[in-house]
């Protein structure tokens, strides 16, 4: 599918073009509800985020789509193929990178992936040629006949998992925490290229993660999920628009006692707490106001601001305020 | 297709980066039968000469011509042992049987003579009761005949008005004539296709080998868990498109493959080493072995689908193989197990194999003959695979 083409199927929405359909879906283990009745759509050509904590259920719901488990409830389809029903269609759709590392150690990188490309179906001189191709992905080429992956560190086992999921180049691709260990430069280069098999085969790719900024950075749309449930799902500028406002430090030169009261009256501010010494955390509905408020004050009181630092609204501080919790420990 | 072989593959090459599967399937199994077959050869070729200590307090010339008759007899050693009356407590017999070398001890107290055999006391040492059983047998049967032989002479006085020394003479001259023509008429008939006895590893090297066999269901279904347990392939692989039955008929094959080789190698090296004789039906033989070694992997297979982790796996298989071993009488010949456990031989597949084995090289039967034992170890196969691809809900 063509870069184009993959932007159209998107733009058309609707139930049609996607890939994944995940309705009601519910996983129990025992009495414990892993995953409680979630619901959401990934299109072709599309990059979706399940973000959530340690625990939130995002491998469990990997784990449902991509058959390993079946869902106790509701319902899970890729290309209207039902994963419970259907479930050899699916395999044949989809891409696994587990969280975990997928991959016999006592083996070269290249006898790993002739294996699971051979689990596909591939083999012979198209096998060759893909494996070469997974192996630039994911910036291994030099060593792919290293004797054995047990000699591999841990971010070059991480990208040979993920050159393992990508071999048959699924219609769907699952991606369980894929950067985890992973150095910035390689990191980059996996974004890069998961990028472009979003966008220029048209690939859709169901990420999940604990980092924000990979979500951000990389995801069109990210449903967080907490306790097995989807808190908000939408696209990453309108979450990040549902956040009240913007929030500012602020560091003045000099003590000034009215300083406070006066910017709590000001119009667009909606808090203002001291945080230490002459510095001040400030909410503001919108940037611009914040601003005028924080500037008109200073120069009414006639102090002189030290430092001014406008927090720009992330996903980390969405999930605070929808959870009361951290995303990160 | 693709994938089955891709399997096959991926399995000969994990094999062959594991040296202790080659341990345990080729070196141990070896091991073990040798060191067992050889401890067992006495039991099975012959009985080992029984000895007996004779403690004569009456030294009469009954009880002279008694020792001289027990010394005489095949397979029984006498050693007169000269303790006066006074030696002779129980204590100090008891003392006898500490050194590990005497048994057995009879008393021939004074007053045999007119006593006869009711005065006779047989000791033994009850660390080996079998050993004693035998002796007290030989005895009893020896007694008897004298006996037998003393109620002769006197019909023959009675009837012939002889001497008791002519009576004597002509009771044994009829005797031993009456032993030579029984002699010629007993020949020992083997039951067999064969012109020779089998040798005691012919007898004990199948048992064996099958009982040892199962080691495959032990290599397959730890190195299975161990998969599942330490890496994710295993999740990759399911998350694949190929089939269960395909992912479980592929390894049962390569393991099988391995026990074949197993099997072979043993019953190779047994008439390298031992001079056994592997039966005039070669490819019934590596049949039945390859039948077995099907039953074998499958079983791993099977256990590995009912239990998750791998030291309960190891647990079952090692238990499997010493009781379905014992059972199916592949540790102990059938013959020597309780009656109530030998109709419970058949419910094992070991009992089929062995049996067929047998067939093949004790008693030099054909194809034909074994087809029935073949046809019930692919049965015992088809249905531990049948239980181990049951549908089952959740993987993992
Ligand atoms: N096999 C299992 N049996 C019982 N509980 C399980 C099992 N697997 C997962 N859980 C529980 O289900 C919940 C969700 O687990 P899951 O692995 O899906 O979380 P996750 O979002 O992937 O977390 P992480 O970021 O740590 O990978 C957790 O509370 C976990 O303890
Ligand atoms: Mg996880």
């Amino acid at each position: 599918m063509s870069a184009q083409q993959a932007t159209s199927a998107k733009a058309a929405g609707g139930e049609s073009s996607a890939v994944l359909e995940v309705s009601g879906l519910i996983k129990r283990y025992g009495d414990f509800t892993a995953v409680n009745a979630i619901s959401f759509q990934i299109s072709a050509g599309e990059i979706f985020g399940l973000l959530g904590p340690n625990g939130a259920g995002k491998t469990t719901t990997i784990s449902v789509i991509a058959t390993l488990l079946k869902a106790g409830g509701g319902s899970v389809s890729v290309s209207g193929h039902n994963a419970r029903d259907d479930s050899m269609a699916v395999r044949k759709l989809i891409g696994l990178v587990p969280q975990d590392i997928g991959l016999y150690l006592r083996f070269s990188a290249w006898a790993n992936l002739e294996f699971f490309g051979n689990l596909y179906g591939l083999w012979g001189r198209p096998l060759r040629q893909r494996i070469e191709e997974v192996l630039e992905i994911v910036g291994l080429t030099g060593s792919a006949k290293k004797p054995i992956v047990t000699k591999f560190s841990g971010g070059m086992k991480r990208r040979l998992n993920l050159a393992a999921g990508l071999l048959h180049k699924p219609r769907l691709l699952l991606l369980d925490e894929p950067t985890v260990g992973v150095d910035p430069q390689s990191r980059n280069r996996i974004f890069e290229n998961i990028t472009s098999l979003a966008k220029d085969d048209g690939t859709a790719i169901l990420y999940t993660t604990h980092y924000v900024e990979e979500a951000e950075a990389l995801c069109d749309r990210v449903a967080i999920i907490d306790g097995g449930e989807i808190v908000v799902c939408d696209e990453v500028p309108k979450l990040l628009a549902q956040m009240p406002g913007v929030a500012f430090t602020v560091e003045l030169a000099e003590e000034s006692v009215a300083f406070e009261a006066s910017v709590a009256k000001q119009p667009g501010v909606s808090e203002i707490t001291r945080v230490d010494g002459n510095g001040y955390r400030v909410v503001a509905e919108d940037q611009e106001q914040g601003l005028a408020a924080l500037l008109a004050t200073a120069r009414e009181h006639q102090v002189t601001l030290a430092g001014l630092d406008i927090a720009k609204p992330n996903l980390e501080q969405l999930f605070l305020r929808l959870t009361g919790k951290a995303l990160r420990d | 297709m693709v994938a089955f072989w891709a399997v096959v593959r991926k399995e000969l090459r994990l094999l062959s980066s594991d040296p202790a599967t080659f341990v345990l399937l080729f070196i141990m199994p070896f091991v073990l039968v040798a060191v067992l077959s050889t401890a067992l050869e006495p039991l099975v070729t012959g009985r080992p000469e029984l000895t007996v200590s004779v403690i004569d307090l009456d030294d009469s010339e009954a009880s002279q011509q008694l020792v001289t008759r027990l010394d005489a007899t095949d397979g029984l050693a006498v050693t007169s042992l000269d303790w006066s009356e006074a030696d002779a407590t129980d204590d100090h017999i008891y003392d006898l049987f500490g050194d590990g070398e005497r048994f057995s001890a009879l008393v021939i107290p004074a007053g045999y003579a007119e006593g006869g055999r009711q005065t006779l006391a047989l000791f033994g040492d009850p660390a080996r009761a079998s050993y004693v059983e035998a002796v007290r047998e030989q005895l009893t049967a020896i007694v008897a005949v004298d006996e037998l032989a003393e109620l002769l002479v006197s019909v023959v006085i009675e009837e012939t008005g002889a001497t008791a020394a002519e009576a004597r003479e002509s009771v044994s001259r009829a005797a031993l004539s009456a032993g030579e023509a029984a002699g010629d008429e007993l020949r020992t008939v083997v039951v067999s296709e064969r012109d020779t006895f089998p040798s005691a590893f012919e007898q004990t090297v199948p048992g064996f080998a099958v009982m040892f066999g199962l080691f495959v269901a032990f290599a397959l279904a730890i190195n299975l868990s161990l998969e599942k347990e330490e890496t994710k392939t295993w999740a990759r692989t399911l998350a694949a498109p190929i089939s269960q039955p395909a992912l479980v008929l592929a390894r049962v094959g390569v393991y099988a493959l391995l026990g074949v080789a197993q099997l072979l190698l043993m019953l190779v090296l047994g008439w390298a080493i031992w001079g056994m004789e592997l039966g005039s039906a070669p490819i019934a033989l590596v049949l039945t072995i390859v039948c077995w070694s099907f039953v074998a992997a499958a079983f791993g297979t099977l256990v590995a689908s009912l239990l998750n982790n791998t030291a309960a796996i190891a647990a079952t298989i090692s238990i499997s193989v010493i009781v379905f071993g014992a059972f199916g009488g592949a540790l102990i010949p059938i013959a020597f197990l309780p009656d109530w456990m030998q109709p419970l031989a058949r419910a094992t597949p070991q009992f089929w194999a062995v049996d067929a084995i047998q067939e093949l090289i004790v008693r030099g039967r054909g194809f034909g003959d074994v087809l029935p034992q073949l046809g019930v170890l692919l049965a015992f196969a088809a249905a531990f695979l049948a239980i181990a691809l049951r549908p089952r809900t959740a993987v993992e």
